[in-house]
């Protein structure tokens, strides 16, 4: 592990692995293991791409310790066993118009017919890198190379909430209607977050999903539970 | 079941909200802390009218707004300056400011412009009451929770307050919040820390950026502060992979014009860090109008945690905690 001081009070980790996949499996495991057992006034823990930052508690701060601690926590994450497979997560997903304003671009850009845009994304199985930039945001991974697309050039001013996007290799979900430019192929019903559930992010890190393509008149059925900000 | 309603809105002003300490613990679900933008503001608030700093009060931005007392109430302003008055129908009054006065059943609070900085803290006595939402009382916006309905109070809105408080401050106290909130509202230097990517940047630009004399831009708000003024180019192109981000956060865009993270700010983000706001310093941050000039000063992490822990005697010591 390498880590640095990114402020008097916050430690930043980072773990390099040779590819995207084994980073963030180190990543799963890292938050794991600090989760179980917590180091002393740690208050916050943000995991990202192969990095996590964590927060400590500046009245009772000790930077050895902490610094000590931590390493002790870590130095024992790898050993254990990537967390047990979880069941998969089903997400529905409308990949048809108007649930999906960019996938012409997308099909264009790649020489695709717009049909296998959706074929394509609804094939593999995706795992939660992480959940980041807003409430329930899953960044997923797993997008086949083929749909790898770069932003829009000018972000939307507002994206639906459920709109299902790819910015560069990442694929991911925005939970409540929000500016953005990812590139948007699809759009699940299912609400993300709320704050009020038990499990307020249907996503958390190191959950596995699949999505199952629906047409327009099923994603309007699921579409039912209001969501308070349509 | 419900307890009746002690203030009415009649106009929130331009973005009032309900406000607390945070919520820590959830930034691993995309949640920042949140909370109130000037802790201090609010703890010393709530000190004076009697309340735990963490009781939930009413944030008010740029303008406040205008509220009718349904029941009397033992009430507070704190943070930047206002000339807030009391109407009702013998005629109208000022408010004092920092000092606790007792609003009565029929009375209205006008607030009106902030000047010398850019949020008030209401706090009345038993606090704001409001749901619980994952483990704090204060609005979320972005994520619509918490709050009041997890949104900006609206004129006709009714709130609750609770009953949970001791003795407030007398008039000697009230002076010495008041002294001890001013230095750090008049700061025009924030104390910031080496940061997450210093060391990825350029020595022009870090020269620059600990040197340049920054403005407020009007595109600002509880996630963040733009600046004015560049300091050169950011490395990588100003993109890197998406990392963990905390408040005080000074990232580093293409454009090179910083951008300063506060409260509300997305969990991760993928701009170069140059440097991050010391916690002493970050209730300043969250005071700053557009408009106004700013420095950044170079200090140690453990110059940053003895501020921190100086400022914490300080206020301890002036206004002791409930």
């Amino acid at each position: 592990m390498r880590w640095n001081w990114a402020s008097e009070r916050h430690l930043r980790i980072s773990l390099p692995a040779a590819d995207a996949e084994r980073a963030q499996a180190r990543v799963r495991r890292a938050l794991a293991a600090l989760e179980r057992g917590r180091p002393p006034g740690l208050v916050e823990i943000t995991p990202a791409y192969g990095t996590l930052l964590l927060e400590f508690d500046l009245r009772t701060l000790d930077e050895e310790r902490a610094l000590a601690e931590t390493r002790r926590v870590l130095s024992r994450a790898d050993d254990v066993p990537d967390a047990a497979p979880r069941s998969v997560i089903e997400i529905p997903i409308c990949y048809e118009p108007p649930c999906a304003p960019d996938a012409e671009d997308v099909a264009r850009l790649h020489g695709l017919d717009v049909r296998d845009v959706a074929r394509l994304h609804a094939e593999p199985g995706y795992v939660v890198h992480f959940i980041g930039f807003a409430p329930g945001f899953a960044y997923l991974g797993g997008l086949p190379k083929q749909l790898a697309t770069p932003r829009l050039q000018t972000p939307r001013v507002r994206v639906p909430a459920g709109s299902v996007g790819i910015a560069g290799e990442q694929t991911g979900i925005y939970p409540r209607a929000s500016p953005g430019g990812w590139r948007l192929i699809g759009r699940t019903p299912l609400v993300m977050f709320d704050a009020r559930r038990e499990k307020p992010s249907l996503l958390t890190v190191g959950d596995r999903v699949r999505f199952r393509p629906v047409h327009l008149t099923e994603f309007r059925e699921l579409l039912a539970e209001p969501r308070g900000d349509e | 079941m419900s307890e009746p309603a002690t203030i009415r809105v009649l106009d929130p002003g331009v973005l009032t909200t309900v406000q607390d300490l945070g919520r820590p613990g959830w930034s691993a679900i995309g949640v920042s802390r949140g909370g109130a933008a000037d802790a201090l503001s609010l703890r010393v608030g709530n000190r004076l009218v009697g309340n735990v700093d963490g009781a939930a009060a009413l944030e008010m931005t740029l303008v406040g707004g205008t509220f009718e007392f349904l029941r009397d109430a033992s009430i507070v302003l704190a943070g930047a300056m206002t000339a807030a008055r009391i109407e009702s129908n013998s005629g109208e009054r000022f408010a004092p400011a920092w000092a606790p006065f007792d609003m009565r059943m029929g009375q209205r609070l006008r607030v009106g412009p902030i000047r010398g900085g850019v949020r008030v803290y209401l706090c009345v006595a038993g606090g704001i009451a409001v749901p619980d939402v994952l483990g704090s009382l204060s609005t979320h916006l972005a994520g619509g929770f918490g709050g009041l309905a997890g949104r900006a109070l609206r004129a006709g809105d009714e709130l609750v307050v609770g009953r949970d408080a001791g003795p407030r401050a007398d008039a000697a106290t009230a002076g010495r919040a008041q002294r001890l909130c001013e230095t750090p509202l008049a700061r025009r230097t924030l104390r910031a820390v080496h940061g997450a990517h210093a060391d990825a940047f350029d020595a022009d630009a870090v020269a620059a950026f600990w040197s340049t004399t920054f403005e407020v831009s009007m595109q600002s708000d509880r996630a963040g502060l733009r600046l004015c003024g560049r300091i050169g180019s950011s490395p990588h192109g100003g993109r890197m992979q998406s990392e963990g981000m905390m408040p005080g956060a000074v990232q580093v865009p293409e454009s090179g014009a910083p951008i300063v993270l506060l409260v509300d700010h997305p969990t991760t983000g993928g701009y170069p860090v140059i440097a991050c706001v010391a916690a002493v310093d970050l209730p300043v941050l969250g005071q700053l109008a557009p408009a106004r000039r700013l420095r950044f000063e170079r200090v140690s992490r453990g110059e940053a945690r003895a501020l921190h822990a100086e400022q914490e005697r300080r206020l301890n010591e002036e206004v002791p905690p409930r």
